[in-house]
């Protein structure tokens, strides 16, 4: 099952490479890659998703660790709301809820109205709506993880060495599970970056340099213009793939 | 100096209680045997000692102070779970000194006491090497020289011998119950093996369904059974153990 599941993988890999050199589209792809527009959607996508890996980090390690440590009534309720049901969620309604969120008849847009920030058409619509469909990634493998060490004895055998709930979290908990909130971010970081109908419902994706995401250039471009989108979908793997390796690599 | 008292300790989880009553005291320098069939509430028993647990009802005492709410941290016990867990991510020297370097000790305390610990535990060649690259025997003595090198009040074993073999088992229990008596720690050695128990303890106490059924030197347990459950578990003994 492993190995047909890679190797499909794999398949899909060579098959988007091989389309390329076979049809030597080489040209198309670096002048595509040159294009300014290109150019300032991969921005958007990269500076968007890291902000939002960064965001996932800071909310979902807490997260997960009170998921895995902490036995509280409502837990389950709390953990479906959180985890389950961003997880499952389309991300085109994702997209719809927040855009409902902020019109003025809701209490929240109408708080934002007043203040005069706006959201909605800007960029942060898209880190908005990346934290809530990438996080889940985050959280549910990191809650896993910190689970199983729960399960363990370490963390009693620290404490009962002398270390107190934060000298076991730095010295046990955290170096067993740094390379689960490495792949954590990772995977946020990637679902992030390909993330497409909730940005467009929720920003638009128009605005070069500000909402327009390179995901969101290759769905407008495979309707009028396939070579071109395939050129950027080999563009933007490519990207991915570089820089999630490099990340992984640099982390460990 | 340490004495541990329980004085009618309970715990239930919901609607199972664990342990129901709990009177006892573990004598000063003393090696006392907790044994009972699986299930009987021993592990949860060593948990309310440990801090892990807090009791329901009564109070644990150590040496005349309530440590009921006292946190694991600062109850000084030394503490040897059935897989030993031994840290993953340190080798064998970094395991046995966690201890003291989170205690603050200077370099010096550190590595002498680290260095004698490994020496009496015999572990000297082994130090650097990673707790996976340790044969069961060796993460043992590993695990109770972490334990041990803290000097703490009270050492809390939890079968430590139950996936040893036989052969082997019978030597490791020897040395253990020797370094007790060199070190002269108050000693709570929980195991659900009858012969272990006998064979081992000072004094053993047997458990059953949560309730302290008798506790006594091993010839009164075989000679003068208070219970109709402790007479039936020695009698599983099947006179193996030779006094």
């Amino acid at each position: 099952m492993m190995i047909l599941a890679s190797s499909f993988t794999l398949y899909m890999l060579i098959s988007l490479f091989y389309l390329f050199t076979a049809l030597s589209e080489w040209p198309l792809i670096l002048r595509q890659l040159l294009s300014q527009r290109v150019i300032l959607a991969l921005w958007v996508s990269i500076v968007s998703s890291t902000i939002v890996a960064f965001i996932g980090v800071i909310l979902g390690v807490p997260t997960s660790w009170m998921l895995a440590y902490k036995d509280f009534k409502g837990k389950s309720i709390l953990e479906t709301l959180i985890v389950t049901i961003p997880h499952a969620y389309p991300p085109g309604v994702v997209g719809t809820a927040y855009l409902l969120m902020f019109t003025t008849s809701n209490p929240i847009g109408n708080l934002f109205d007043r203040t005069g920030i706006s959201i909605v058409n800007t960029f942060w619509a898209i880190v908005m709506v990346k934290v809530f469909i990438s996080t889940p990634f985050l959280v549910s493998l990191l809650s896993e993880k910190f689970r199983s060490i729960r399960e363990t004895n370490l963390e009693v055998i620290a404490r009962s060495l002398g270390a107190s709930d934060f000298q076991t979290f730095l010295t046990v908990t955290l170096p067993l599970s740094y390379k689960a909130i490495v792949a954590g971010t990772g995977r946020c970081w990637a679902r992030a970056m390909g993330e497409i109908a909730g940005t467009i419902v929720f920003s638009g994706a128009v605005i070069p340099g500000v909402t327009q995401t390179m995901p969101a250039i290759i769905v407008f471009e495979a309707q009028y213009n396939l070579p071109i989108a395939l050129a950027l979908a080999l563009i933007l793997s490519t990207f991915s793939i570089v820089i999630l390796v490099s990340f992984r690599v640099l982390m460990e | 100096m340490t004495v541990v008292r329980l004085e009618d300790v309970s715990k239930r989880y919901g609607e199972v209680e664990a342990v129901k009553g709990f009177t006892c005291e573990i004598r000063d320098g003393e090696f006392m045997v907790l044994v009972g069939p699986s299930g009987c509430g021993k592990t949860t028993l060593l948990r309310l000692i440990l801090g892990d647990l807090t009791p329901d009802n009564g109070h644990i005492y150590m040496d005349n102070t309530i440590i009921d709410d006292v946190p694991i941290e600062e109850r000084n016990i030394g503490f040897l779970p059935q897989d030993f867990g031994l840290f993953p991510h340190l080798t064998v020297w970094k395991n046995i000194s966690y201890g003291l370097k989170i205690r603050g000790d200077s370099d010096r305390a550190i590595h002498e006491k680290t260095e004698e610990m490994l020496r009496i535990l015999d572990l000297q060649d082994l130090k650097d090497r990673s707790p996976r690259q340790l044969s069961w025997g060796q993460q043992q003595r590993t695990a109770l020289a972490r334990a041990l090198v803290i000097q703490p009040n009270l050492l809390l074993l939890d079968e430590p011998l139950s996936a040893v073999d036989w052969i082997t088992r019978e030597e490791i229990a020897e040395g253990v119950k020797k370094l007790q008596a060199e070190l002269k720690i108050t000693t709570l050695y929980v195991t659900h093996d009858i012969s272990e128990a006998l064979s081992l303890g000072h004094r053993v106490i047997v458990m059953y369904k949560g309730r302290l059924e008798q506790c006594d030197k091993a010839e009164k347990l075989i000679n003068k059974p208070k219970t109709k459950f402790v007479r039936r578990f020695i009698r599983s003994d099947h006179g193996k153990t030779k006094l």
